[in-house]
């Protein structure tokens, strides 16, 4: 899709570049070349209509106009970008600087920034002009002036934006400066950005010299700009329309050419990000979190009478430029009346794709190009027409999506939301009725209080109590099949069981059929009766139950164990592999040599205080994330910290790396700062960079710099880094790739790399593996165990992950509350 | 602390900070203002007496502090080109004609933009998206005054539905007034259209990405449905805070379109007072467009903060 995208957007950019051309080429021309003086007056020739000898005719003195257009634009182009790159610049600097360091310092500049927008851009040129005198000079520094602040607001937004992310992290624990941060690494990122609001600012540029001119602020008589043209002309509209006409052309031309350059990089004339800078505030007053965006989601997509839904042979597949992709490849599976049917795959094996086919709600670019899905064995939901299937949505299909938290209308009551399906599906309900039956499902779910919640926001609901409304949705209509799609996986682990529990119910209850999807085979065989595995677009294998097999021993020992699930052995090389990964016992932590290192400590801490503070500049109180806590970590072990999700255990870790800026009591830390694996492969690899200047910052930095330096060391640069990708398990040809071009597994094995290169003793590794499919999950472990025998290194490990934690590491801390205990296994 | 009491201390704030500035910068005029005036009458006596008057020997905080309260009580001093009218005679009718002028550009803006931004996104690469599109880049492309001069040629000289330079007082004849302030406020608003109807598309097109959006269709919601009953309030709030922000931009477009028209608003009055080097009145015009741009942005944020219930007490 993304090809598809940028071929389409190409095109555009080459018609800009060519308007551009359009105008550019004759104006330099025209620079060291003119067929007449621009200056020179002949009456004699006054008001000549456009002709070979003069393109586009000639004015009230007879001056020849395509000469003067030429000159004039190059005066009016040459002041536009004096002035951009003057704003440019300085608006920079002000903007990488506070928005990087922030503090009060950009408290204050951001203050002046909101007086200066309250003054129209214009207005703000026309005082300083008039205050300087005219002259082609003023008018560049008074519209340079005006252009600092928007520069400074578009950098410094962006730094905000890349100062958090665990690149930066990383470079600070590589031992980077500051400076060098912000102009090495974050810098780079915001390039695009620049050179579309540089872009951006020409064409305002231009439009503000136009407009002083006019006001007769401008360029003085009787050099020529384009401004001081089209107001010149304007008393001529009837006689000479042409000497209006031809400047006027060369400016939208010139401006079209440079909108489509710069749209093609992602920022309009439009400034979405003012708004959103003002939104936030308004937020942040009234205290609501920032609204994360929705993240895309890289997922494409997904008893013995007749089926109540049976899809057979469903070929789906996604439009290209050059054809349709297939997708999904020949599924056929069946679904009975009061089934749990589980469907399992990694990312991208189409299982959300299967479930929004049958509920019809695929994307525009995706069509189904072949098989059937009937209903009841009889309805073809595929050539069903919109309005019958739209009956059916919401009907007797429900869906219930992966993300509570945005899968509901911010801007409506819980009760209306649920509510609109009884209008749509039920309607000629009394009022009251409706509502009842709206607060009868809310109660099904076991959410307290229904009368209240009723005329509630989704904003004033947890995770789990959204996904509850999800279902009740899936109530109300007394939906017969409903499809769930990784509902538990956006929740914590004890609210995810709920949940569960909750389907567990509503299947015994209404006897509804349920598809459950999900990438974690445990949360499958929690509650499914069967399961198909998914696998590229094709389904593997399906499991049904086997009794017998509930405690009995397995062939090769490991999934037969489990008392997590009751289904038949996998025959496939692929579903043993699932359900090895998923079920895996295998324990990383060493047994034998746990005397030998037992009384060296690498890193203690004692009465440690962790606190955060709030990116909400108004709140000035730091809030005691972790309390009064007191620990050591072994020498060449692991351990590892488990708690939920906000229990403050990544913020302990930073605090040990030295990230955290408020800390009370003592934090001993033997040797170097630590390396750190972050959970996020997508965020902790500067994405401006290729692999291989990644892994060379390390070096660089300890080597030192300087442009000659690293000449002389390339060789040796090289070589260090090709054998330390050697050790993770990657190829040399990884090292010219842009991060964007790895996958999750090769990214967080060049995020060990990263820490190895460094020489690192111990390494912090905050979930490294909870972003990634089952068995990649494996592999890295693997990885990560092996390098630590081999080179001696200690391990902090942190997951919300209990099974991880207990697999992994010789010692264990739960942390729950900012308290951090023991725990024994 | 409330939101309002909060937001209103901001206001005031940021109110003080535009006051200060718009001060300062007249303070760093080459040549005071009584030099200017007497032009080459000018004795040391003759100076020391105008200064005294103007008040420019006292110290430059008690004359701010003076000049400010003058902005609301109205008492800014004399103009220095048409001595002894008063700077708040000169601007209080002015003031009515640019504001009117300002309301309706703003009512143009959002009769036109948001109906064809809505119409724009739902049918993206449609012949209405298509066609709004390169009008709109090329409306941008376009110094507004120069769109002033095109109105004036089609509507006024071509068509005749309004008579170019013809403008009536507010006090005798309203309705009068209001029609020969239609066409320029078209000019105001037509680039400004062009930028939120973008706007407005790419907020439609955002939300209509948005999950709630799959859970209305799943639902059983109709396209027509999930546009009216789901994305519009939701798009719409961006906007709204959009059109606060564009109100600077509306006030520059009137300093140029005031003069295309010829209309008696303050814009006009600010550029000859530039030319006539009046600073009294060039820096009470710049502080009441300022006053004026951060009023309707603290309307805006409030009236946002009531409709947003994510906001809303």
């Amino acid at each position: 899709m993304k090809e598809l995208k940028y071929g389409k957007l190409n095109k555009r950019l080459i018609a800009g570049g060519l308007l551009l051309g359009l105008i550019l080429v004759p104006v330099v021309i025209n620079v060291f070349h003119t067929a007449y003086d621009p200056n020179e007056v002949n009456y004699a020739e006054k008001f000549l209509k456009p002709s070979w000898a003069h393109f586009f005719g000639t004015d009230d003195f007879g001056r020849d106009i395509f000469t003067r257009v030429m000159m004039g634009a190059a005066t009016t182009f040459g002041i536009a970008l004096f002035t951009v790159t003057f704003g440019a610049l300085i608006g920079t600097v002000i903007g990488a600087l506070t928005g990087y360091f922030g503090g009060i310092v950009d408290e204050i500049l951001m203050r002046i920034n909101d007086c200066l927008a309250s003054f129209p851009s214009i207005l703000l040129a026309l005082v300083v002009v008039s205050l300087l005198d005219k002259g082609t000079w003023n008018i560049c520094i008074a519209l340079g002036i005006v252009f600092v602040p928007s520069f400074a607001r578009i950098i410094r937004a962006e730094f905000l934006k890349e100062r958090g992310k665990d690149y930066v992290l990383n470079a600070r624990l590589m031992g980077a400066g500051h400076l060098r941060i912000v102009f090495k690494h974050v810098f780079p990122n915001t390039l695009p950005i620049l050179f579309s609001a540089v872009l951006v600012g020409i064409n305002n540029a231009v439009l503000a010299e136009a407009g002083l001119s006019y006001l007769g602020l401008g360029v003085q008589p009787p050099e020529p700009s384009l401004g001081r043209m089209l107001s010149e002309a304007k008393t001529y509209l009837f006689k000479a329309p042409w000497y209006e006409l031809f400047p006027c052309l060369v400016m939208i031309v010139f401006i079209l050419g440079l909108t489509m350059v710069s749209e093609n990089f992602g920022v309009s004339g439009v400034s979405l990000n003012a708004v959103k800078r003002k939104i936030d505030r308004i937020r942040e007053k009234s205290g609501v979190p920032e609204e994360e965006d929705t993240k895309d989601k890289d997922d494409l997509s997904e008893k013995k009478d007749t089926p109540i839904i049976s899809v057979k042979d469903l070929d789906v597949g996604f439009i290209e430029d050059d054809g349709i992709d297939d997708t999904l490849k020949g599924v056929s599976f069946d679904l009975y009346k009061g089934e749990v049917l589980g469907v399992v795959g990694e990312s991208g094996s189409g299982k959300s794709l299967t479930a929004m086919s049958i509920m019809g709600i695929l994307s525009d670019k995706t069509v189904i190009t072949g098989g059937s899905i009937l209903l009841d064995g009889k309805t073809d939901l595929t050539k069903l027409d919109e309005d019958e299937y739209r009956k059916l949505r919401g009907g007797r299909l429900a869906y219930i999506f992966q993300e509570p938290m945005t899968s509901l209308n911010p801007v409506k009551t819980i009760g209306a939301q649920i509510d609109e399906i009884l209008d749509i599906h039920a309607s000629h309900l009394p009022e009251a009725e409706q509502k009842k039956l709206v607060i009868d499902s809310l109660e099904d779910v076991g959410l307290p209080e229904p009368d209240k919640l009723y005329n509630m926001y989704p904003h004033q609901l947890s995770g789990g109590m959204r996904q509850r409304v999800c279902i009740a949705m899936a109530l109300v209509a007394k939906a017969d099949v409903i499809l769930a799609d990784e509902p538990t996986t956006a929740l914590d682990a004890n609210v995810a069981d709920v949940i569960l529990d909750i389907f567990k119910h509503i299947n015994r209850k209404y006897k509804a059929a349920i598809i459950l999807i999900s990438h974690d085979l445990r949360v499958i065989g929690k509650l499914a009766d069967r399961v198909i595995i998914m696998q590229d677009g094709n389904i593997v294998e399906t499991l049904g139950v086997d009794i017998s097999r509930k405690k009995t021993e397995g062939k090769d020992g490991k999934y037969s164990e489990m008392p997590d699930h009751s289904f038949e052995i996998p025959r496939t090389q692929y579903g043993r592999h699932l359900f090895a990964a998923a079920f895996s016992d295998k324990i990383y932590k060493d047994t034998e040599d746990v005397d030998k290192k037992q009384s060296e400590t690498i890193v203690s801490a004692e009465n440690l205080s962790v606190f955060y503070k709030s990116a909400n500049k108004r709140e000035k109180e730091l809030k005691k994330v972790i309390d009064n806590v007191t620990f050591s970590i072994p020498a060449g072990k692991t351990t590892g910290f488990v708690g939920e999700s906000g229990c403050g255990k990544s913020t302990l870790v930073k605090a040990i790396a030295g990230l955290q800026k408020y800390t009370e009591g003592s934090i001993v830390l033997k040797g170097d700062r630590p390396g750190m694996v972050f959970q996020d492969p997508y965020s902790s690899l500067n994405p401006a960079f290729k692999v291989r200047r990644i892994l060379e910052e390390p070096l660089r930095l300890k080597n030192g710099f300087g442009r000659s330096i690293i000449k002389k060391n390339r060789e040796k640069m090289l070589s260090e880094i090709k054998s330390m990708l050697h050790k993770v398990e990657l190829g040399d040809d990884i090292l010219e790739r842009k991060v964007s071009e790895l996958s999750g597994g090769q990214r967080q094995r060049i995020a060990i790399a990263l820490a190895l290169l460094q020489k690192k003793a111990l390494i912090i590794l905050d979930e490294p593996v909870s972003a990634l499919d089952v068995t990649i999950q494996e592999q890295i472990l693997e990885l990560l165990m092996k390098l630590k025998k081999s080179i001696g290194l200690t391990y902090i490990l942190i997951s919300h992950d209990k099974r991880l934690v207990s697999r992994a590491c010789d010692e264990v801390y739960m942390v729950e509350n900012g308290h951090v205990t023991p725990m024994n296994s | 602390m409330n939101y309002y009491v909060k937001k209103l201390i901001s206001f005031v704030i940021t109110l003080f900070c535009v006051a200060l500035l718009s001060f300062l910068l007249f303070q760093i005029v080459p040549g005071d203002a009584a030099i200017s005036q007497l032009g080459t009458e000018a004795t040391p006596e003759k100076i020391e007496e105008l200064r005294t008057e103007y008040g420019y020997d006292r110290n430059v905080f008690v004359r701010f502090f003076s000049w400010l309260g003058g902005v609301f009580t109205g008492d800014l001093g004399v103009s220095i080109k048409y001595n002894p009218i008063t700077v708040s005679e000169l601007i209080g009718q002015r003031m009515t004609v640019t504001i009117w002028l300002g309301i309706l550009s703003i009512l143009l803006i959002v009769v036109f933009s948001i109906p064809l931004g809505l119409i724009c996104a739902k049918k993206p690469g449609g012949i209405v998206d298509t066609v709004s599109d390169w009008l709109a880049q090329t409306f941008m492309a376009i110094p507004s005054f120069v769109q002033g001069i095109l109105v004036t040629l089609i509507f006024g000289l071509v068509l005749s539905w309004f008579v170019p330079g013809k403008y009536v007082n507010p006090t005798s004849n309203f309705p009068e007034f209001l029609r020969c302030m239609f066409f320029p406020a078209l000019s105001v608003a037509l680039p400004k259209i062009a930028m939120t109807v973008r706007f407005m598309k790419t907020s439609v097109k955002k939300e209509l990405k948005k999950d709630y959006v799959r859970t209305a269709k799943a639902k059983g919601c109709s396209q027509n449905r999930i546009m009216w009953k789901h994305v519009l309030k939701n798009s719409m709030l961006p906007v709204i805070t959009f059109i606060g922000l564009i109100v600077a931009e509306v006030m520059a477009g009137s300093i140029m379109i005031e003069k295309v028209f010829n209309l008696p608003g303050l814009g006009l009055l600010l550029v000859n007072s530039i030319s006539n080097r009046d600073y009294n009145v060039v820096q009470a015009i710049v502080m009441y467009i300022a006053l004026l741009v951060i009023t309707v942005n603290f309307i805006v944020d409030i009236v946002y903060k009531i409709l947003d219930p994510r906001t809303a007490e």
